[in-house]
């Protein structure tokens, strides 16, 4: 017999805001965090990203950290205190035995490549694995609480959180597992953003997700993540649920490393799996939150996807990376936490950017945000490099 | 001309490594995309490194690409008429 | 009809030793070779001719000829399914390729990074690669985990096929670092009227510690 799987906290950190109060009046406000470079060292002075708003060490003081003594890279920091807020919510202070999975790609490349010159130089390239090697993030965020017994590192690029929190889902479903927190962190690091720049993907003005005129992404960081718990665990606990995850499908798109098939079949199966899970019709699902890189291939084939299989016309959609940024890795925790948020808050983040429909699939998100909405059911879209689609549905209990 | 179009092809199977193929056994006017070599969009964007690598063209736009790689003899005379070095 | 899940066939590469085993059986074997020479050598010799490989980084290379071997040998190919998920698990990533694009964007005065290379930083495209060569839509993961932990890649494989939307898996662990690149990968399916051994953790440790004992 499958579990119900119940959402009993969540926390988010990103360019528009430390926490969910933060980032609901940011959205509602409809201001981005996509700003020209201020905490990142690098020397292109224009570009345009969703930076978390602190540097390491206030970030590092506000959790008690001494960086000093210890060693933490900037995705394990904002990781840290995206999950001290999912715990605080949940009211989870001495249970002990909860699972960690996280998403994340980079992982501690920010400290690597502060110190990469001396490493070669010294030729310690062991020192340089203890931080970069993505388990070694998880660990950090796990080493800060008293609370996880398992971890699990998830790796699958822009989809790692979505991911985690599929997984996080099945160990609570099969009964693995009571409280499990699930979501990704990531930093900007000029690893992946010289990286996207050789991609030719990002945009030098702001993104303007499913817009006719997209010209591409801009790159953001931050973390979200969710508690996930088994009924057993909430009536034992007293605590109530938020919402619940009632589906979630992975599905691989099998085309190519980078691009999305035309026919967006990767996204569309993804899709379709988590209505099927959720023993959903189409027509059930209020909201979507896209992935929305703001890429003119993105954009094209997520839409073409939905509207394979959505025939709804008063269906709701928005990327909410036009206030973020593009995460990466931790897009999925961020993004989920912003649906979920909606979902229970009723309200929805208009799209930011757009003008003018793709008139491929000639899909108009929301233009302005709602301030009040009654909502059901709710999607977050997450889409991956290798093909990795996800795609997750959140319901009202 | 050709000088230029034997070092591009001998540039592009490394670039692209294209271990299979020689020098020889590329036609300098057969479309680089498409059948034939088998490239996609991540060679094109590995051309466009080429080319600001060895001859200084800059491209900024990854469309201007489907036209200039063509054919290696058409990137040949786009280079010729662009080089900065 | 579903049955318990067993492990059809595996395949394991160690490159530094320059030998490839397919259910315990060393079938390829040669000597002194660097282990980009030896991937491509096993490449040559014994799997159809697919370009693309030439492009992939170490790390990719190692995982796709495991696929290869796997199901050629096993007759398991199934081109163009949905229900077989692929599982891998490493602990360094790729970090032959971290390398090569973090030396390509640290010099101003020579600043060229390499789009193909660094997509191949990404510890998951080797699942992308293996599922764009046979067409398989169903669900792809990479985790992060410090060494070959058998009750590691047990509780991974049953979190992927506790779904029903998968039958089957290849589920792997590979891991390239400097001189070595070692990978093992497992066909495990819970289709009717397959033969081999049921999965557990105890056999998945059994399995690796023959190949590693058996020097």
């Amino acid at each position: 017999m499958n579990q119900q799987v119940y959402i009993t906290g969540m926390g988010i950190v990103s360019s528009i805001g430390f926490n969910k109060e933060e980032t609901k009046a940011s959205l509602l406000k409809e201001k981005t965090g996509i700003e020209k470079v201020a905490y990142l060292s690098t020397i292109d002075e224009n570009l345009l990203v969703g930076e978390v708003k602190q540097s390491d060490e206030a970030i590092a003081k506000s959790l008690k950290i001494n960086t000093e003594s210890q060693l933490v890279d900037r995705a394990s920091l904002l990781g840290i205190k995206a999950v001290k807020e999912a715990l605080d919510e949940a009211d989870i202070r001495d249970e002990a035995d909860i699972v960690f999975v996280s998403g994340t790609t980079v992982g501690g490349m920010s400290t690597t490549e502060k110190n990469y010159s001396n490493y070669l130089s010294s030729d310690d390239l062991n020192k340089s694995i203890m931080t970069h090697t993505c388990g070694s993030s998880s660990e950090m965020i796990v080493d800060y609480f008293n609370s996880f017994s398992e971890i699990y590192t998830v790796s699958t690029a822009c989809s790692s959180a979505a991911n985690a929190i599929i997984l996080g889902t099945r160990l609570i479903e099969q009964g693995k597992a009571d409280i499990v927190v699930a979501g990704g962190c990531e930093s900007l690091t000029k690893f992946h953003i010289n990286g996207f720049k050789s991609l030719m993907i990002q945009s030098n003005e702001l993104c303007r997700p499913f817009d006719k005129e997209r010209k591409g992404l801009n790159l953001g960081e931050g973390a979200g993540y969710i508690v996930l718990e088994s009924d057993k665990s909430l009536k034992s606990r007293k605590v109530k649920p938020l919402c619940r995850v009632s589906g979630w499908g992975n599905a691989c798109d099998a085309y190519h490393q980078t691009a999305m098939s035309e026919d967006g079949n990767g996204p569309y199966a993804a899709m379709k799996e988590a209505l099927d899970k959720a023993k959903l019709s189409e027509k059930d699902i209020d909201y979507i939150n896209l992935h929305g890189t703001g890429t003119p291939n993105n954009d094209l084939s997520e839409g073409i996807a939905i509207k394979r299989l959505f025939s709804n016309s008063e269906l709701l959609v928005s990327s909410t990376k036009s206030y973020t940024g593009h995460t990466t890795s931790a897009s999925g925790g961020i993004e989920s936490v912003i649906s979920i948020m909606s979902l229970i808050n009723g309200f929805l983040p208009a799209n930011l950017g757009f003008n003018s429909v793709i008139e491929e699939h000639n899909i108009e998100p929301i233009k302005n945000s709602f301030k009040t909405v009654n909502l059901k059911h709710v999607m977050c879209n997450s889409f991956g490099f290798g093909g990795n689609d996800s795609s997750l549905i959140f319901s009202l209990i | 001309m050709e000088k230029l179009i034997n070092d591009l092809k001998e540039q592009i199977i490394e670039a692209l490594s294209l271990e299979d193929y020689s020098v020889e056994e590329i036609n300098a006017d057969e479309p680089l995309f498409g059948e034939g070599l088998g490239l996609d969009s991540i060679d094109a964007l590995e051309l466009i490194v080429l080319l600001e690598k060895n001859y200084g063209i800059k491209l900024n736009d990854p469309e201007k690409g489907k036209e200039i790689f063509k054919s290696i003899r058409v990137l040949a005379e786009y280079i010729n008429a662009n080089r900065a070095f | 009809m579903k049955q318990e899940s067993k492990i059809i066939s595996y395949t394991y590469i160690d490159a530094e030793r320059n030998i490839v085993v397919i259910n315990g059986e060393k079938v390829f074997e040669t000597e002194n070779l660097d282990i980009k020479d030896f991937l491509t050598k096993v490449y040559k010799t014994l799997c159809d001719s697919y370009p693309k490989f030439y492009k992939m980084d170490i790390h990719c290379k190692l995982g796709y000829l495991l696929s290869e071997l796997l199901l050629e040998s096993s007759g398991n190919r199934q081109k163009g399914i949905e229900d077989r998920a692929i599982a891998v698990v490493n602990s360094s990533s790729s970090l032959c390729s971290d390398i090569k694009h973090q030396a390509s964007i640290e010099d101003n005065g020579n600043y060229f990074p390499s789009p193909a290379n660094f997509v191949y930083t990404l510890s998951n495209i080797v699942t992308g690669e293996i599922a764009i060569r046979n067409k398989y839509y169903g669900e792809t993961i990479s985790y992060i985990h410090s060494s070959y932990d058998s009750k590691y890649l047990k509780e991974i494989f049953d979190l992927s096929m506790v779904d029903e939307c998968n039958n089957s898996i290849l589920l792997s662990w590979i891991e390239s670092i400097d001189t070595t690149a070692e990978g093992i990968m497992f066909l495990i399916s819970k289709e009717e009227g397959k033969e081999g051994v049921n999965v557990s953790e105890k056999e998945l440790d059994n399995i690796w510690q023959k190949l590693k004992n058996n020097k």
